[in-house]
């Protein structure tokens, strides 16, 4: 698959910066820095890649999300995110979801082989290699508090609940709120004002 | 400019009002605009972090998705809040993510405070939220607010709110004082409005308006009104004694004044006294007696004084008063030490007792008077009888023929005693007790008879006039003896011109009012008859004035004058039941005025005298020379007469003569012995003659009633030296009896027993 650039602030060179802990002509020193790093990277030299972004929405999407008291099997179980098809994120990913607490649960990643019960899965990517089995799968979580997630056009008109499409070398969201509201998932209105909200039926734009 | 004492209640409860709610309502709204601007700061920094927390919170789904559009979005939601200047979000690595207004660059950043942390920097609040979701910054909200803005807006509002409701409240204040104060000041205006117009007017009649209300307000108004009702009562009363108390001292007929005891001052002086001294009251008030010679004899007032001084007081002292005028009144002078008001004082009454002096030494002089005439008729009696028995013994000699060898002296004899028998009708007429032949007579027709004779009597060097007024009413008077009364005033005249002058005789009807008897004790009051006689002569002294009028008294040389006319006069006057008066000034003449009574008032009550058998008769001027040829001889009767007299020589006479002439005489020496000879003989007795004054208690009238009771046929003369009205007027039966005046001749004698005998009244 074609792997895009995408433009983003140099997250990983920033983290390190906090502020508060350095003289404010440190401060004002590193964001210097910062800021003429940040024009390299944004010059294109050192694009972020496309599933690195992706990564991180998949991420951002369990904070956005509720998931019903029976989702889990134990209040400490983490919050598991499957990836079905070809696994385009290498470790980036599991690097990203290390450690974090989301809703005081820690997040797990888990490569689903076709086999696999996909029920063990509170979030489900489906790459985009995976897009044949799309109907499959929706059937198959039918009624299941699974968040599933894609990068396929056409996914929210299949039952997909959460697609994400590059436009114009950026990330739009696009959010079947019916799929998701049958699978008695919330997501938040926040992230719903950002989304672009399709239905089944719906021809999404672009 | 007027003190805030000064200013009407009303507009103190006002500024009052005012002053208090303003004061009060400062302080609050100063108190609460304190606490709002202390407040401000911390409120304004919980605004703006909790509109920066919900700017946070909106922007998180922004910038974990990477939305800058979507972040602008929400932080442009700021433009609601007009005094949020600035906002930045930067993200995670502290690049600018989205902003809203000023975009600030990103190394001013710096500039602002720390996490959470509030700035106030020259009028702008800056502030820092960082935004985190899940526990991880996402990025970091910048703002920036004009809090400066908001507070001018803010003390703006205030300063308006301020005015507004300061305007409101003093509005509201002062129309509700309006209203409250009439609630207290309208009462105590009314109760200042009437008390002032009580004070200027002194009307305590009037009122305050009624009020019902039970607080102090309508108590004060209650009590003032009683007080007022109290007071007007206490106001009348006063007014009433006052006035009482005043009119009683200044119209007191008797003269009071009231003066300072210190030094005799003159405080009040009433009417009396102001007519007595003849002076106004600026002459008297304040001054002293002796300043103004209200004192005669200023010494006697100094002892008055002194004695009140000494708590004495002075009753009835004679001092003497100079009139403004300048006359002297006598006076009787009582006073009493009195205090007013603290000041010592003393009342004086004035009696004014000159006009009473006057009238007691006129009526002394009137007494001795008539002690005079009693004497003369005393006299006259006696000498009367003298001549009867020298004019009967001549009498009989001469009818007798015999013995008589001197005829001439016996006629001597007889002329002799008519002389001493005018002399003693004078002396009779002057003490009133003349026999009177009193007639209706016309005045005038009167005073032309004695203008005919008066001119040759009086001769001609004094001009004579007679005024004699028309038209005056008839008067009853004795014609011989007025005649003689102008004669004789005529002659004092005529002797009082020696170098000649004016005589004026006048009659006049005159009124005589009631006062005019004070001044003359002879007087009486009504209309009168003045008969005047006037001259120009050398007039009275004063010191023979009073004696004018005495019998004997006389200014003329030796031989000139008896003293008996003036007398004469006086007597005449007094027996018409007038009244004489002289006036006289030394050098300028006299006037003798005699005053007679009109016709309507008979004066001497005595019957007619053509009706009464009067035989006696004074006047009869030729009774002396009728005995002489017509001397009657022989028997005139043989009657028994008993004939009673005291007087041995008299009763001697009349018994002679009687047996003389026929008659039986049976006499007694008084009326108890004519009472005994009576019961031998009484019934022989056809006539009583008897005298009427008598000596052991039976007089000749009480003898006579007796006689006749006993014989109803009894014939009675009564004969006495006094006049008849003294005998008439004793007994009980005028008209039987007959009277003769002695001294009577005896052929009166014999012509009153023969027709008394002849008469057929019983």
């Amino acid at each position: 698959m074609e792997t895009t650039d995408l433009k983003c602030p140099a997250e990983v060179a920033v983290s390190g910066a906090r502020r508060g802990r350095f003289p404010k002509w440190a401060r004002a020193f590193a964001a210097i820095c910062i800021a003429g790093l940040c024009a390299r990277l944004l010059a294109g030299d050192a694009a972020v890649s496309e599933y690195q972004v992706k990564a991180t929405f998949i991420y951002n999407f369990t904070k956005f999300t509720d998931w019903p008291a029976g989702a889990f099997e134990s209040p400490n179980a983490p919050i598991v995110i499957g990836i079905v098809g070809d696994d385009l994120f290498g470790t980036t990913i599991d690097d990203l979801v290390r450690g974090e607490l989301v809703r005081n649960r820690l997040l797990a990643v888990k490569r689903l082989r076709p086999e696999d019960d996909l029920r063990g899965c509170n979030l489900l990517f489906i790459s985009f290699s995976a897009k044949d089995r799309i109907p499959a799968l929706i059937s198959q979580l039918k009624g299941s508090p699974v968040l599933t997630v894609s990068e396929i056009e056409g996914f929210a008109a299949q039952g997909g609940m959460v697609n994400l499409l590059v436009v114009n070398k950026n990330l739009k969201i696009e959010i079947n709120q019916a799929a998701v509201d049958e699978a008695g998932l919330q997501i938040s209105a926040k992230l719903l004002r950002l989304a672009h909200l399709v239905g089944p039926n719906q021809k999404p734009t672009n | 400019m007027k003190s805030f004492r000064d200013i009407s209640i009303k507009r103190k409860m006002l500024v009052m009002t005012l002053v208090i709610c303003g004061s009060v309502l400062f302080v609050a709204i100063l108190a609460l605009f304190t606490f709002q601007i202390l407040n401000f700061r911390s409120n304004y920094q919980r605004d703006t972090a909790t509109l920066a927390a919900i700017v946070a919170e909106n922007s998180t789904a922004a910038l974990a998705f990477r939305d800058a559009a979507a972040a602008a979005e929400v932080i442009g939601s700021l433009q609601a809040k007009p005094n949020m200047e600035s906002a930045v979000l930067t993200a995670a690595d502290g690049s600018i993510f989205a902003h809203y207004g000023r975009l600030v660059p990103a190394a001013f950043l710096t500039r602002y405070p720390r996490d959470g942390e509030f700035l106030f920097e020259g009028g702008k609040l800056l502030y820092t939220r960082p935004v985190v979701l899940e526990k991880k910054r996402l990025g970091t909200l910048y703002l920036s607010s004009d809090y400066g803005q908001t507070l001018g807006e803010l003390l703006e509002i205030y300063g308006l709110v301020i005015v507004g409701i300061t305007l409101v409240s003093v509005g509201l204040a002062m129309s509700l004082a309006g209203r409250l104060q009439r609630i207290i000041a309208d009462p105590i205006l009314r109760l200042a409005e009437t008390a002032q117009a009580v004070g200027e007017r002194s009307d305590y009649s009037l009122r305050i308006v009624a009020s019902d209300r039970s607080d102090e307000l309508g108590r004060l108004s209650r009590t003032f009104n009683e007080m007022l009702e109290r007071i007007e009562s206490q106001d009348q009363a006063i007014k009433e004694s006052r006035e009482r108390f005043s009119k009683a001292f200044d119209f007191n007929p008797t003269p009071i004044s009231l003066h300072s005891m210190r030094d005799g001052a003159i405080l009040d002086a009433n009417m009396g006294f102001r007519a007595l001294a003849g002076r106004v009251p600026m002459e008297l008030i304040g001054k002293k007696p002796d300043d103004v010679g209200l004192c005669a004899d200023m010494e006697r007032f100094h002892d008055f004084l002194a004695m009140l001084r000494k708590n004495w007081p002075v009753r009835d002292e004679a001092c003497r008063l100079r009139t403004g005028a300048g006359a002297i009144r006598d006076i009787m002078f009582s006073a009493e030490a009195i205090e007013i008001e603290g000041a010592d004082c003393f009342i004086a009454a004035w009696r004014d007792i000159t006009d009473q002096l006057v009238l007691e030494k006129q009526l002394r002089h009137s007494q001795k008077m008539d002690a005079v005439g009693q004497l003369s008729a005393g006299i006259a009696h006696d000498f009367n009888n003298l001549l009867t028995v020298i004019q009967g013994n001549a009498s009989l000699a001469i009818a007798d023929g015999q013995g008589a060898p001197d005829l001439e002296l016996l006629e001597g004899i007889l002329t002799a005693t008519h002389s001493a028998a005018k002399l003693v009708r004078q002396l009779l007429t002057f003490s009133n007790k003349q026999v009177m032949e009193v007639a209706t007579v016309d005045i005038e027709k009167l005073m032309a008879s004695i203008s005919e004779m008066l001119p040759r009597l009086i001769g001609e060097d004094i001009l004579l006039k007679f005024e004699i007024l028309p038209d005056l009413p008839m008067v009853r008077v004795d014609t011989i003896m007025i005649e003689q009364m102008i004669l004789n005033l005529s002659v004092n005249a005529r002797d009082a011109m020696p170098r000649g002058g004016r005589m004026t005789i006048r009659a006049e009807a005159v009124e005589i009012a009631a006062d005019a008897v004070r001044r003359d004790p002879l007087a009486r009051a009504g209309r009168f008859l003045c008969l005047s006689v006037s001259d120009t002569g050398t007039g009275i002294p004063a010191d023979v004035l009073p004696h004018i009028f005495e019998p004997f008294f006389t200014t003329k040389p030796v031989g000139k004058g008896s003293g008996l006319g003036l007398a004469t006069t006086y007597g005449i006057a007094k027996q018409h039941g007038g009244w004489i008066s002289v006036e006289s000034e030394l050098g300028r003449g006299t006037t003798f005025r005699c005053f007679l009574a009109f016709e309507s008032e008979d004066p001497l009550k005595q019957p007619q005298p053509d009706a009464s058998p009067l035989v006696g008769n004074a006047h009869d001027s030729g009774a002396a020379a009728s005995y002489r040829g017509s001397g009657p001889v022989g028997s005139l009767g043989s009657e028994t007469v008993l004939v009673v007299e005291d007087e041995d020589s008299v009763r001697r006479f009349v018994t002679k003569t009687l047996e003389f002439h026929g008659y039986t005489v049976i006499s007694a020496r008084d009326g108890v012995e004519a009472l005994r000879i009576w019961d031998r003989n009484g019934t022989k007795i056809d006539l009583l003659l008897t005298d009427v004054v008598m000596p052991h208690g039976i007089s000749g009238t009480e003898l006579a009633r007796r006689l006749s009771e006993a014989k109803p046929a009894l014939k009675v003369i009564l004969t006495s030296g006094y006049n008849r009205e003294l005998a008439a007027g004793t007994t009980l039966m005028p008209g039987r009896n007959r009277f003769i005046a002695k001294p009577y001749e005896y052929e009166a004698l014999l012509k009153a027993v023969r027709s008394s005998l002849d008469s057929k009244e019983g």
